[in-house]
């Protein structure tokens, strides 16, 4: 193992007495890291950049996609219209005034950058 | 990291026929929530001129998106395209890639050269107007 590999806790068990959040379905993620940054892909399809929340409170992030949708009238359902809702344990070697989000197509990407003292750092052998 | 491959799991559904829509009108009882049958997830709901499905793919370039109908059964096809490979480490890798077909039976007639088809924020809007033949008359009664 690496001694600078970043690990994300799994995220926290959902808190109680949020009961809208319960109807919440958790999106997809893919989850990748290289040497400069984390990069977190979610899948949310039928959220705007309006319905989106994106918040980092206390190295914990959360992602949150409102729906309201339309529900007369159905016949066969295999989604529900109650949104996105995830949260993620962020480690703490990251430099969060650098992170950065793009929603497009339904498809959030984040990324977060590694501060600077996480990156690894090449020595410089110098031959005498 | 779970073994679990998931471009071989959406593959597999690929040529899974839905039998639901046959199901209806024979008095079977809907089953609340959700049954996932395949990629992509799908809604179909109904109002007094149209069926409306909805079908959940992120990230898609709608393009790229192949649908036809036949004889009542809609065919949806394409490709979510997997992420370039960088030198790292996947941590989660939970959203599926590949190609997927599903083929969606519509209950009624529809008015095939009215379908509809809007792309948005990753959902798939799909409007199938009722065919003029199973749309309930109003009959007219004659008083004397």
């Amino acid at each position: 193992m690496k001694n600078n590999e970043i690990t994300l806790h799994k995220e926290n068990s959902p808190a109680v007495a949020e009961k809208d959040r319960a109807a919440m379905i958790a999106p997809a993620v893919d989850i990748f890291e290289n040497d400069d940054a984390l990069t977190l892909v979610a899948d949310l399809p039928g959220v705007s950049k309006e319905q989106l929340e994106l918040g980092i409170d206390r190295q914990v992030l959360i992602i949150e996609g409102r729906l309201d949708r339309a529900e007369e009238g159905a016949l066969y359902r295999e989604f529900g219209g109650n949104g996105f809702y995830r949260r993620f344990h962020l480690p703490e070697n990251l430099d969060l005034n650098q992170t950065s989000a793009e929603l497009k197509d339904g498809v959030l990407t984040l990324r977060l950058a590694k501060a600077a003292s996480a990156k690894p750092r090449r020595i410089e052998v110098t031959v005498h | 990291m779970t073994g679990f491959d998931l471009f071989k799991e959406m593959d597999s559904f690929t040529r899974e026929m839905d039998q639901v829509f046959r199901d209806l009108g024979f008095g079977r009882p809907l089953v609340p929530g959700s049954t996932y049958r395949g990629y992509p997830r799908i809604n179909l709901r109904e109002n007094q001129d149209a069926y409306i499905l909805e079908a959940q793919l992120p990230g898609i370039d709608p393009k790229a998106l192949e649908m036809t109908i036949l004889k009542g059964t809609l065919t949806l096809s394409g490709e979510r395209k997997a992420p370039a490979e960088e030198q790292g480490t996947w941590h989660r890798r939970e959203r599926g890639y590949g190609k997927f077909m599903r083929a969606i039976d519509i209950p009624a007639e529809i008015d095939g050269d009215k379908v509809r088809a809007d792309y948005k924020d990753g959902l798939l809007t799909v409007t199938l107007p009722k065919a003029a033949s199973v749309l309930p008359k109003r009959i007219e009664i004659q008083a004397n």
